[in-house]
């Protein structure tokens, strides 16, 4: 049994709060422990010679009750009215009633939404581009016409990024020394195509 | 002096009669008053602690439940307000103790003393008046109760707010500084 132990149950034992099972075990440890029989010794001597708050004179006490009196005289006990007012003792009855009026609110708003972000993300079937892109499939006119509005309409929201980094390409010579005579060939054929001119020959 | 039982007194000072909250004043003021001596060390801050823990108890009143201890209650008060005041006053030591030490003046406390010559019982009660008043708030808290009030570790726990373990543990530890700081009178006063 380590002496530490000890020490707290003898602590617990002056105060009446040591279980008879440990007393016993802590009076068993105390006869071989001579450290702990000390320890005991200043610990019955601490609680002996814990001093009693001196009585006062009876004086004293008028004194300090009539000093009590005059300032009761001027504090109200705080009033616990204006809580009991708003929760009189049903407070469950109270944030359950709560609670419904917020359901309903809720349901109020989503029965009668009005048409909003969501009624515009579906378009009927007439008004949508799938009429058109199956046109566009047939007539190149068409095709061509619906390219370029797409392009117009992507353009005007974001630039096209391969706009920055085309430049560079096409202004380095060594870009084009490094393809092969039929690469050339192809983007020539590529670039009259779609421009109406030749590329570099 | 009022006679009739505590609980009579408590539910008519509940309604807000100050006559009945006077007779639980005079039933209770001896015990709370040594209560906050311990806890403040001296007669003059104890007895403006004592008349602001009566007058939080009357203004606190109607929050009293009825069917618990009002005793216990009362010390509840009693000891978080000494608890704020210890916590106040330490703060005003620390910083007078900064503005003396920048003025150069020497704040050390009797440094002198010695035992020897000293060794009745009387002088371990000064000591002990000492040492109690140097401990931790919360150990000087638990060791007023239980050795000063008597009350046991259930009790103090039920004012103090903490389990009986933790009363249990403050004690041993509260024994220990006081045995650690005590020693030289303790082995005189044995002897």
């Amino acid at each position: 049994m380590r002496c530490e132990t000890i020490k707290k149950w003898l602590s617990d034992d002056l105060d009446g709060a040591l279980s008879p099972k440990r007393k016993a075990r802590l009076d068993a440890h105390n006869r071989e422990c001579r450290t702990c029989r000390g320890y005991r010794a200043d610990l019955t001597c601490l609680q002996a010679g814990a001093p009693p708050v001196e009585d006062r004179s009876p004086e004293c006490w008028a004194a300090f009750e009539r000093r009590i009196e005059s300032k009761l005289a001027f504090a109200e006990p705080v009033r616990e009215a204006s809580r009991a007012r708003l929760f009189p003792g049903r407070r469950w009855a109270w944030a359950a009633a709560g609670f419904l009026v917020m359901v309903a609110v809720g349901i109020y708003f989503a029965v009668n939404r009005p048409g909003g972000t969501l009624g515009t993300a579906w378009v009927p079937y007439e008004d949508s581009l799938a009429r058109l892109l199956q046109e566009a499939e047939v007539d190149p006119e068409v095709e061509n016409l619906v390219n370029r509005e797409l392009l117009a309409s992507i353009a005007a929201v974001a630039p096209d990024p391969e706009e920055d980094y085309a430049f560079p390409f096409a202004a380095d010579p060594l870009f084009w020394e490094g393809l092969s005579e039929e690469e050339l060939e192809y983007i020539a054929v590529e670039l009259e195509r779609e421009t109406g001119n030749g590329g570099p020959k | 002096m009022d006679e009739r039982p505590e609980d009579d007194l408590v539910e008519d000072a509940r309604r807000g009669s100050r006559e009945a909250f006077v007779a639980l004043v005079r039933l209770h003021e001896r015990r709370v008053y040594g209560l906050v001596f311990r806890m403040a060390g001296n007669h003059s801050d104890a007895d403006d602690l004592a008349q602001e823990i009566f007058l939080t108890a009357w203004r606190s009143i109607a929050s009293f439940r009825r069917g618990s201890s009002f005793y216990t209650w009362l010390y509840r008060i009693a000891v978080n307000t000494s608890l704020t005041f210890l916590r106040k006053r330490s703060r005003e030591k620390d910083r007078a103790e900064f503005h003396e030490n920048m003025a150069g003046i020497d704040t050390r406390r009797d440094a002198s003393f010695s035992p020897e010559g000293s060794s009745s019982r009387s002088e371990l009660r000064a000591r002990m008046d000492e040492a109690i008043a140097s401990l931790p708030g919360h150990f000087r808290a638990s060791f007023v109760l239980v050795v000063n009030q008597g009350l046991s570790h259930a009790e103090a726990a039920g004012i103090l707010g903490c389990s009986e373990n933790t009363v249990s543990w403050r004690m041993h530890k509260a024994r220990k500084i006081l045995q650690a700081r005590l020693k030289p009178y303790l082995g005189e006063v044995r002897s």
